[in-house]
This record gives C-alpha cells, sequence and structure tokens, in this order.
C-alpha cells in the first residue's frame, strides 16, 4: 500500500481517508448512550454538529483528519491546547520548557482521571509518545521519529530528547491526546470503546456516519462540558448540512462556501460565524519543466491574475489577499506587500521571457476546495488576456496527485491549513529538496538551511528566518503562486452559545450550551 | 423505396407525414431548429462563450431585471449565458451524433457477423454484448476516462461503447429471420455472395428497426454526454457543455435558477425531440400501419 510512503501520507490529510484503523467491529453494537449520572452540575442538552469530513479512526495518532481532530479533543485531552489566537496554553501538561535546542521538559497536570478512573501520569506520556515515535503504521509516526529518548522526571514530568531541534514539538502536540498506558497491547480493542481524560466520553459510533459522546462528570476543568451530550454527524453533501442547520435538526456546521453563507445568514434562526482561518491558498509551479522554470514568465503570469477581482467576486470578499506564505497570527507571518495586479506589465515580461503560446496545464483536484472551479476559469481568461495560455484538467483527487509526483502539470490548484498552527510542516514538505520533489521539484540550498534553523526552540530566531526565507520565495524567486488566505465559515443555531469559530477548522463545543 | 421521378413535393410529403404521425414532424423540427442555432451560433450572437467578466456576474435574463445585451443572463462567471448554451449545444450534439453513428456502424457490423456467421462467432459477439449490458455505464465511463483522458474522441468512444449492443441484438434477430426468407433462399441459389446478400437483401430489410433506435438513442446520448460533463468527466471547463452549465449552475440555484434552467431546459427539449422523432419514425416505418 502507499501507507508507507510519508509522501502521500502528509499531502492527503486535509481530506484524509484514514488508511488503517480498521475499527468498524464494535460499531454497531455501542449506539446507546451509557446512563451515566451526571453529577451535581446541572447539564442539560444535546448539540448535534454536522462536519464535512468523514471521521473513521478513533485513534488519535492514526490520522490527519480535521474531523477527527475535532472529534478526538472531547474524548482525549493532549497535553497543550491552541488557542483561537494562535497561542499555546497548558492542557495536561501545566508548562512546558525547552532546555536546550534538543531537550524539552514537560511538567504534567495532577489530579486528573480517565473515564475509567485510572490516574493520568507521565506513564500515560511515555506511552502514547514513544507508541507513534515507534509504531511506524501510525500516519502520525513521521513527524515524531525526530523523538529520541522519551524519559520519565519524577510522576508528573517528562523529559523528551530529540535527534535535531524541533521547535515545534509543542504544536504537533495539540494534536495528539494522551492515552491510557493501559492500552498498551490492546490497542485494538482499546480503539473500539477508547477511553480518555477528555470532557466527552465515548458513547458509540458508526464509523463515518456519526460518533456520539457523553458528558464527562469528573472533567478537570470545573464547568465544563456545558451539555450532557454531543453528537457529531458526518455529512459531506454541503446542501444536507445546510438543510439540516435551517430545519434545527444541527446546531452547528462546518465548512460553508461564501454564497451559502449568504444563503444561511437570510435565513430565521441561523446565525453566520466566520473568521480568517489558517489556510493559504497556494498554485504551485512544476519548476523542473520548461516553460515554468522561467522566471519572467512566473513573473508575468503572477502579474496577470487579479487577485482582488476572485475575492470580492467570486469569494464574495470571505477571503483576504496574501502577504507572505504563512498565514496572519502564525509565527513568521510577515507583511511582504499584496502581489499587484499589472497586465500590461505581465505583457510585456511575457515578451521578454520568451514564452511562444503553448498551452501550459493546470490541474485541479475535484471538489476538494470551495470554487476552485470558478476561480480557474476567471484566472484562465485573465491569463489568455495578457496572452498565456491555460488548459483547466479537473481530475478526480488521486489521478491529480499522481500527476502532481510525476511532474506533469505546470500548475498545480492547492492549498494548505497550517495545522498544527506552526509553519514548519509546511515548509519541510514543499520547500526542502527531499519533500518538494513529489511536489514543486524546488530546491534552494539557502532556504533549506533557513528552514532547518527555523526549527530551534528559540521564537525570536524561528520568525526570522521564516522572514528571511519568505522574502526570497516570495519576492526572488515566486516558485509558487499564494493568491490568499481563506476563512473559515460556520453555520450555527441561535439557540447555541458561546460557539467560537475556529481558525483551524476544528469544531470545538466543550464550552458550549445550547437553550 | 420510392425512385426520385415518384417523390411529391416537399410539402405534401410533410402534411402526409402530419397526417401519419404528428410526433415525428414536431421531434425533428425541434431538432432541426435547435441543431440550426447550434450550427449558426456566431451568427445568433457576438458574445465570447469563454471570456469572464466577473463584474458582469449572474445577470438575470432579459425581462426579469436583465438587459438585451444578455439574453438569458450571465453565469457565475459573467458569461453570456445564451453564448454559451449555443456553442455547449454545438459540442453536446455533435458528440451525441458521433457517438450514434459510431454505436449504429459498430453494432450493425457486430450484428450482422453473429447473425450470419452464427455458432462461436455468434456465441463470443453475443456474451461480449452480455457483459456490457452487465457494466454500469459510469462506471465503465470513469474507468475509461481516467486511463484515456477528456478528449472529444474519447467521450465518442465511451458513449459508442455504451450504445452499439442494441443495434447488435436488433440486427442479428432480424438477420436472424430474414436468412430464412425465400428470397434470400432465392438470391443464394442463384449464386449471390454472402456480402451481396447482406447488402442487397438482409440490410434494406433490417433499416427500419435500426432508424427508430438511432433516432431514439440520439436523446439518450445528449443526456449521457451530459452526464459526463456534469460529473466532470466529459467536456472540460471553460469549454461550455450543456452537462457542465449544469453542474456550475447547481450551486446557485436558490439566488441565480438561470444558470442551471437554461442548459437544463436545452438538454430536455433535445431529448423530448429525440423521443418524438423516434416514435414517429417507428410509426411511419411499421409494416403494419395501414392494416
Amino acid at each position: 500500500m502507499r501507507k508507507s510512503q510519508p509522501n502521500v501520507r502528509r499531502v492527503s490529510r486535509r481530506r484524509f481517508l484514514a488508511r488503517g484503523g480498521l475499527v468498524l467491529g464494535g460499531a454497531l453494537g455501542l449506539r446507546i448512550f451509557p446512563t451515566a449520572s451526571y453529577g451535581a452540575t446541572q447539564r442539560s442538552g444535546r448539540i448535534v454538529a454536522a462536519v464535512s469530513e468523514r471521521m473513521l479512526v478513533l485513534d488519535p495518532a492514526d490520522h490527519y483528519s480535521i474531523s477527527a481532530t475535532s472529534v478526538l479533543r472531547h474524548i482525549f485531552d493532549p497535553l497543550i491546547d491552541v488557542t483561537n489566537d494562535h497561542k499555546f496554553t497548558p492542557a495536561l501538561a501545566e508548562s512546558w520548557e525547552a532546555i536546550n535546542n534538543s531537550t524539552w521538559r514537560f511538567t504534567l497536570r495532577k489530579g486528573v482521571t480517565f473515564h475509567d478512573g485510572t490516574p493520568f501520569n507521565a506513564d500515560s506520556v511515555l506511552y502514547t509518545l514513544r507508541r507513534v515515535r515507534d509504531n511506524t503504521k501510525l500516519i502520525k509516526a513521521f513527524v515524531y521519529q525526530d523523538l529520541d529518548a522519551i524519559e520519565k522526571d519524577g510522576e508528573y514530568g517528562v523529559t523528551v530528547t530529540t535527534k535535531r531541534p524541533f521547535g515545534s514539538l509543542p504544536a504537533h502536540l495539540t494534536m495528539l491526546g494522551m492515552l491510557p498506558p493501559g492500552a498498551a497491547g490492546r490497542e485494538d480493542s482499546f480503539f473500539q470503546r477508547p477511553v480518555g481524560t477528555g470532557p466527552f466520553q465515548f458513547a458509540g459510533w458508526t464509523r463515518g456516519e456519526v460518533v456520539n459522546l457523553a458528558a464527562n462528570p469528573h472533567y478537570w476543568k470545573s464547568g465544563i462540558p456545558r451539555v450532557a451530550r454531543v453528537s457529531f454527524r458526518f455529512i459531506p453533501e454541503l446542501s444536507t448540512r445546510a438543510a439540516g442547520l435551517r430545519s434545527g435538526e444541527f446546531h452547528v456546521i462546518d465548512r460553508v462556501p461564501p454564497d451559502m453563507a449568504q444563503t444561511l445568514k437570510a435565513s430565521p434562526g441561523v446565525k453566520v460565524q466566520s473568521l480568517l482561518g489558517l489556510e493559504v491558498q497556494q498554485w504551485l509551479f512544476q519548476l523542473a519543466k520548461a516553460p515554468n522554470d522561467n522566471l519572467q514568465l512566473r513573473k508575468a503570469i503572477s502579474l496577470g491574475i487579479d487577485r482582488s477581482a476572485i475575492i470580492k467576486d467570486l469569494l464574495l470578499s470571505t477571503a483576504r489577499p496574501a502577504v507572505c506564505p504563512i498565514p496572519p497570527g502564525l509565527i513568521g507571518h510577515v507583511n511582504l506587500g499584496v502581489k499587484p495586479y499589472d497586465p500590461e506589465k505581465a505583457k510585456a515580461l511575457l515578451r521578454d521571457a520568451g514564452y511562444q503560446g503553448q498551452p501550459l496545464e493546470f490541474v485541479l483536484m475535484k471538489d476538494l476546495y470551495p470554487k476552485q472551479l470558478e476561480i480557474a476559469q476567471a484566472v484562465e481568461s485573465m491569463l489568455r488576456d495578457v496572452g498565456v495560455r491555460f488548459e483547466i484538467r479537473n481530475l478526480e483527487i488521486a489521478t491529480a496527485r499522481q500527476l502532481r509526483s510525476a511532474g506533469k502539470y505546470d500548475m498545480f490548484f492547492s492549498g494548505w491549513a497550517h495545522l498544527p498552527h506552526d509553519p514548519d510542516w509546511y515548509f519541510g514538505q514543499w520547500f526542502t529538496k527531499a519533500g518538494a520533489v513529489g511536489l514543486s521539484r524546488y530546491y534552494n540550498p539557502k532556504v533549506e538551511q533557513l528552514i532547518a534553523e527555523a526549527r530551534l526552540p528559540d521564537p525570536r530566531i524561528r520568525a526570522q528566518r521564516y522572514e528571511e526565507l519568505q522574502r526570497i520565495l516570495w519576492t526572488e524567486e515566486e516558485p509558487t503562486i499564494w493568491p490568499y488566505y481563506s476563512q473559515a465559515i460556520y453555520g450555527v443555531r441561535d439557540t447555541v452559545r458561546g460557539y467560537e469559530a475556529r481558525a483551524d477548522y476544528y469544531v470545538l463545543l466543550s464550552d458550549v450550551s445550547v437553550s | 423505396m420510392s425512385t426520385a421521378s415518384a417523390r411529391p413535393p416537399a410539402g405534401i410529403l410533410l402534411a402526409r407525414l402530419w397526417r401519419i404521425s404528428p410526433m415525428l414532424v414536431v421531434g425533428g423540427l425541434i431538432l432541426l431548429v435547435v441543431a440550426l442555432a447550434c450550427a449558426g451560433a456566431p451568427a445568433l450572437t457576438s458574445a465570447d462563450p469563454i471570456k469572464t467578466r466577473l463584474g458582469d456576474r449572474l445577470t438575470p435574463p432579459l425581462g426579469l431585471g436583465g438587459t438585451s445585451t444578455h439574453l438569458l443572463g450571465t453565469d457565475n462567471l459573467g458569461r453570456d449565458i445564451w453564448a454559451r448554451v449555443l456553442y455547449g449545444g454545438r459540442l453536446s450534439l455533435i458528440l451525441a451524433a458521433g457517438s450514434v453513428i459510431l454505436a449504429a456502424a459498430s453494432g450493425v457490423l457486430l450484428g450482422l457477423m453473429s447473425g450470419f456467421a452464427g455458432g462461436g462467432v455468434d456465441d463470443l459477439i453475443m456474451r461480449a454484448a452480455d457483459v456490457q449490458l452487465a457494466f454500469p455505464v459510469l462506471m465503465l465511463a470513469i474507468a475509461i476516462i481516467a486511463v484515456v483522458g477528456t478528449s472529444p474522441l474519447a467521450i465518442v468512444g465511451v458513449l459508442a461503447l455504451n450504445g452499439w449492443v442494441i443495434y447488435a441484438r436488433t440486427l442479428r434477430a432480424s438477420v436472424l429471420s430474414i436468412r430464412q426468407l425465400e428470397y434470400v433462399e432465392a438470391a443464394r441459389a442463384q449464386g449471390a455472395t454472402a456480402p451481396r446478400i447482406v447488402v442487397r437483401h438482409v440490410l434494406p430489410n433490417a433499416m427500419a428497426p435500426l432508424l427508430v433506435l438511432a433516432s431514439a438513442q440520439f436523446g439518450t446520448m445528449v443526456l449521457l454526454e451530459s452526464g459526463l460533463s456534469f460529473l466532470g468527466l466529459g467536456v472540460q471547463p471553460p469549454q461550455p457543455s450543456w452537462g457542465n452549465m449544469l453542474a456550475e449552475g447547481r450551486d446557485y440555484l436558490s439566488n441565480a435558477w438561470w444558470l442551471g434552467t437554461v442548459p437544463g431546459a436545452a438538454i430536455a427539449l433535445i431529448v423530448l425531440g429525440a423521443n418524438l422523432l423516434g416514435d414517429g419514425v417507428r410509426k411511419v416505418l411499421d409494416p403494419w400501419r395501414n392494416v
């Protein structure tokens, strides 16, 4: 299977088809809610969230799916949480620090228990981290290959040494729920009915359809959760999600495209919540192939695209023109200026570039990004006006990815959500020689060096390196066009209190109540 | 088979056909008008079907708040829908006609071979037909197009592959019955070769059902081609086709209904025309009509 190829594994995380994780077995028998007593807190009500991406695994280490991250955050706590404005806050770790460039120390929270009553301590962290490092079949394992020793430092302390600097480790840990050490050796049955320390207990699921959760009455954060039950339904079809929201069947839906947002705003009982997401769109050039290897041509193409018209007319102003590859708020974001639209200059550059009018292929992964086909057609038309011919190839996702790894494209419509609130993964995959060989074929030793240095734990050094390398990408080389940052748009019933639209596209319901 | 000298003037012929089958006339006229409109697209509109104008997007049709510059309004990228329907129809109709011809030709050939040769050849062809029928059309189309890409030729090929079976089966049945008839026996007794018997005696007598099938199938092919384009397997944007216009319009049904309605109406019209024509042809060619 393709599973062993880290490349495929990484790029496919956005609409992840969780490979592995054959957890179907107990699914049907587990649909009844446990009759738990909810303690003294008066929790009532049930929230139903409908999310677009099907969740297929219950193992927090075996997916890079946004919906699975959302759901599993309710069952498991990670060591570290991340806020909507990209601040890392204590979850199961009360504090953490980089002792030196390759050592992290975590101090754990005391008095936390798993849903089955066993206490949370350093053994849980040891088991969870060693498992994801050693079991290379797990989808998240490739990130944790940099971990060296994972050692206990007292009952509530853990020291992690890394093979090379790993400044983004705290960020990655926000996506990794902590498991009880008792799961060791019986993972298969454990992940049919997972037990965590999270605000909700697993109550049952039908794989790819629905996950039911019931409040954890003993959650360590007081007052949380606020409702008795939560259900996540997985509904890829937008119109079904929207209809369910309007009829009141769903309380929260995610991934609302701009036109639907307008419709929902006009519907009674429904609110639309949105904010700038962590996602940047990127249209890759295949750099090893003529004529895209010509900088003049790439610059001409960039000048020929009217980004503000696309944002205003097609995305109905639900995006912001990019000013650098890293979205606002993340470490390394810097304003390098919006790329100008100047068709006359584009035509002049084109004459110098020696472009002969040969058609270039603009490859799209079918239905992956909202409005992508319209945007591609608008881009094609704009570029035809300046004299560059593009042919749009809207292909099945797997086919398009094959073309991309084979280098059989000229421009490729893609995007990247900067999970886990850190750009290290992005640059490591797309702009190092090893990562880009199956993508854009980008290679610049200087940039490679900067990416390596940006892995140091010191945030000031990181920000400076990212700024420097983005300057090279943005102003000198233009190996990719980054047109805009997208918004995350959610539809919410007006009976829902305290829902926060998340920049990372998660749907988090622990702090939400319903009236 | 009337000769040229005996042919009555066109008007009288039309009136006679009308009496036999008004459906044939209506269906034929619909197809004719649509085909002519599509063929004459450059004369009927000066707008570019591909040129996007984001500032003019989603203007409604004339009479519903739109202007005469865009008779049927504009789509989500500000392209003129009237122009897109006409140019898209060109492609849809050519692809459908091409695939009907290819399907009929290969189906007739295989049907003849099957009916005449019999034995192993017959078995082989008929089992191949069974396999073909057992395959879901769209799955096969997806598989083929994934391999060979979405060129117009590939689309015609996929559509024809789906269509040949009915011709082969029908023709085989006709051949089997005609082969037994006395005049074929007579021809053979006089030393006529097999190809001559096929061309002079069998084909003309098996023609009637084929015409009915072909005219009815034309509508199916338009529908199927639209289906492929709707799914993104047929004509590729920005080239318009009724199917991909429908697909793009689907997202706008609640706020700009004309995007999907116009190409949808065009498809419905063509399918209606083709079915009426098919029924009409059947009635006209029915040997028991006057009994």
